[in-house]
């Protein structure tokens, strides 16, 4: 993996930004950070994306003043309502729009990442397979993709 | 008795014991740990069963993980060749539990087994059945939120 250090300077560019929308494509939690900008996808469609993507393909948890309010393994728990196929799916379908400024990034020993963001809530990132991508910061200006996976020794910064 | 509490008392019992066996149990992973009777020399084994994640770290390397399995084309639990070098490497006899710490916020475990090896249990559902410890074949605890 990354050195911490390193990871702590990749991540800084995260301060001070705004996360404003989240969504989950093939268990993977894809967050949009920072200034909004149009751009033409594959399909053609103008979508929105931040400066920022953040994408967790490892175990994540969301908390709200110390309370566990979201995380990944909660795709698998069924919606209470019964309408969307899980508690996850429901979560993200009616948490955003939110502006979640992030205010402080920690990260400990291992490797676990928080980020807290306003109103009391914090994302963790943890490392937590020895084999595959924990996650990937990508800057959509230079589409440098910073990934923090398991045997990541070498350089894992790629421009696609 | 909080249940923090309680459940560290639960836990306490397997202090002492060795991390015997890691292995399936129906799609979920489960630890074997025996715990051994200093004076009567009775041997009592619990079945530490696990849906959520969890990683076995020395320092900071992940040395095993809940994710080194997949489902083979037979949909039966297929392990990744770490998790087979660890085991051969190791005699599980030596692997004694030292402490296990509750972590109050998150409800994560943290057991501290000898040459420094740590195994996290990561609570990662806001919701559902987190673990399951049995012993001889009774379930004492059932971790839930």
């Amino acid at each position: 993996m990354h050195e911490i250090s390193t990871i702590q300077q990749k991540l800084a560019a995260l301060l001070g930004q705004v996360l404003w929308d989240g969504f989950e494509v093939a268990g993977i939690l894809c967050l949009r950070i920072g200034e909004k900008r149009l751009i033409t996808n594959r399909k053609q469609q103008e979508v929105e994306i931040g400066r920022y993507s953040l994408h967790i393909s490892g175990v994540w948890r969301f908390w709200q003043h110390q309370q566990l309010i979201i995380a990944d393994g909660d795709w698998a728990q069924p919606d209470p309502a019964g309408v969307e196929p899980s508690a996850l799916h429901r979560f993200l379908h009616t948490f955003w729009p939110q502006s979640l400024f992030i205010r402080s990034i920690q990260l400990n020993s291992i490797g676990d990442v928080q980020l807290h963001l306003s109103q009391g809530y914090c994302l963790e990132l943890l490392i937590s397979s020895t084999n595959n991508e924990y996650w990937r910061l990508i800057d959509n200006d230079t589409d440098e993709h910073f990934i923090v996976e398991a045997h990541d020794d070498d350089d894992s910064t790629e421009n696609s | 008795m909080s249940q923090t509490n309680a459940m560290q008392a639960t836990l306490r019992q397997l202090i002492g014991g060795a991390l015997w066996f890691h292995g399936p149990s129906c799609d979920l992973e489960s630890f074997v740990i025996r715990v051994g009777e200093p004076r009567t020399r009775e041997i009592q084994y619990y079945q530490l069963t696990i849906n959520c994640a969890w990683r076995l770290r020395q320092q900071q390397q992940i040395l095993l993980s809940s994710e080194d399995w997949l489902y083979d084309d037979d949909n039966n639990i297929e392990f990744e060749p770490s998790v087979a070098k660890f085991w051969a490497k190791h005699d599980p006899a030596s692997l004694i539990i030292w402490s296990i710490e509750v972590k109050p916020q998150s409800g994560d475990l943290c057991f501290s087994i000898n040459y420094d090896y740590k195994l996290d249990i990561l609570i990662n559902a806001a919701a559902g059945q987190h673990w399951v410890l049995h012993r001889d074949g009774l379930e004492i605890w059932r971790y839930r939120s």
